[in-house]
């Protein structure tokens, strides 16, 4: 089933969709700032690719215009390297066989530091163009531009 | 405990972890002078025991217990945290004014950004396949807000929504 289109579905036209994706580089380990090791994040980033072209072939073909675009890091917190090395175990990520022993000594806190990717893209009207007072053309990475309180349209 | 209980605590000898390591036989608990915590910090060797240090709490079974529930729950980095900062919900306030709006929030997990977005939503759809989650998620969310969400345990495919009833939809990691 088409989940993106579905999702769609259930907004109004000149409705707003927030997509958050994970986006490379890989995510880095750190102890107390210092780098330790990446994380292998491919298996994860094709997940994340995939879903990325489904939007994209949404703003090809004309349903779906790209507003804004946010690049921001995020970070979690791990109490100690085992708890990070299980966590990866059971994720779409994998640490390197010979990164594994030296993260799983960890016995204080430990951070992992993503970067991560979000797009603000409006449905198109069939009606009318997007609105310029709400988005209007595309202003890339890191826009603070808000979305208008209420689509005209929705009241 | 009250505020003038821990103040008077805070003027006790601090815990402290002496020794290298939990398989260190020399290794001990004792109370210190405060003044040295800095560098007994430095040598502290688990969360729970850096977090005992830090709080500089005088050792009783009691208070240990007590210290480490409450270091647990008050201290993000002693636990697996995701987005301790808060940067999705602010990348999130960055990109949309939620003010009034009717969200539909597609794989919610744990409500980890739900409270965030409810916070200035009309009315939020929040749903996720993972029952458990959604359980959680309901337990966390400030029952100031109970009223403006609906959880549902449900994927994507299966959930009934209706045609062209929301403003806005939030994709975490879900799509």
């Amino acid at each position: 089933m088409d989940v993106l289109g579905r999702m769609l579905e259930a907004l109004h036209p000149g409705g707003v969709v927030l997509d958050l994706q994970v986006i490379r580089p890989n995510p880095r380990v750190e102890v107390d700032g210092r780098v330790v090791c990446e994380i292998d994040g491919e298996p994860l980033f094709r997940w994340a690719d995939a879903a990325t072209a489904a939007v994209d072939a949404r703003i090809a073909a004309g349903d779906l215009v790209e507003e804004a675009v946010d690049d921001h890091d995020m970070r979690k917190h791990y109490p100690n390297g085992a708890d990070l090395v299980d966590d990866v175990a059971g994720s779409k990520r994998r640490l390197l066989e010979s990164d594994v022993p030296r993260v799983r000594a960890i016995e204080g806190q430990v951070v992992v530091h993503e970067r991560c990717r979000l797009r603000r893209l409006r449905l198109v009207d069939g009606d009318r163009e997007a609105s310029p007072a709400s988005g209007g053309p595309l202003d890339r990475r890191g826009s603070t531009r808000a979305v208008s309180r209420r689509h005209p349209s929705s009241s | 405990m009250r505020p003038d209980v821990w103040m008077a605590m805070d003027a006790a000898p601090v815990a402290m972890w002496s020794g290298g390591g939990p398989h260190d036989d020399k290794s001990s608990w004792a109370l210190r002078p405060r003044d040295s915590r800095n560098a007994e910090e430095a040598t502290a060797v688990t969360p729970v025991q850096q977090a005992l240090a830090r709080l500089q709490r005088p050792v009783t079974s009691r208070n240990l217990r007590l210290i480490s529930e409450r270091s647990v729950n008050e201290n993000p980095w002693m636990k697996r945290t995701l987005d301790p900062g808060g940067a999705h919900i602010a990348a999130l306030r960055r990109l949309a004014d939620f003010g009034g709006l009717r969200v539909l929030e597609m794989g919610c997990g744990e409500g980890r950004l739900t409270a965030g977005i409810a916070a200035e939503a009309g009315h939020v759809l929040s749903f996720d396949p993972d029952a458990e989650s959604i359980s959680e998620a309901q337990r966390s969310l400030p029952a100031e807000l109970a009223e403006r969400v609906v959880f549902r345990a449900a994927s994507a495919q299966e959930i009934e929504i209706e045609r062209g009833a929301f403003d806005l939809v939030v994709f975490s990691w879900s799509l």
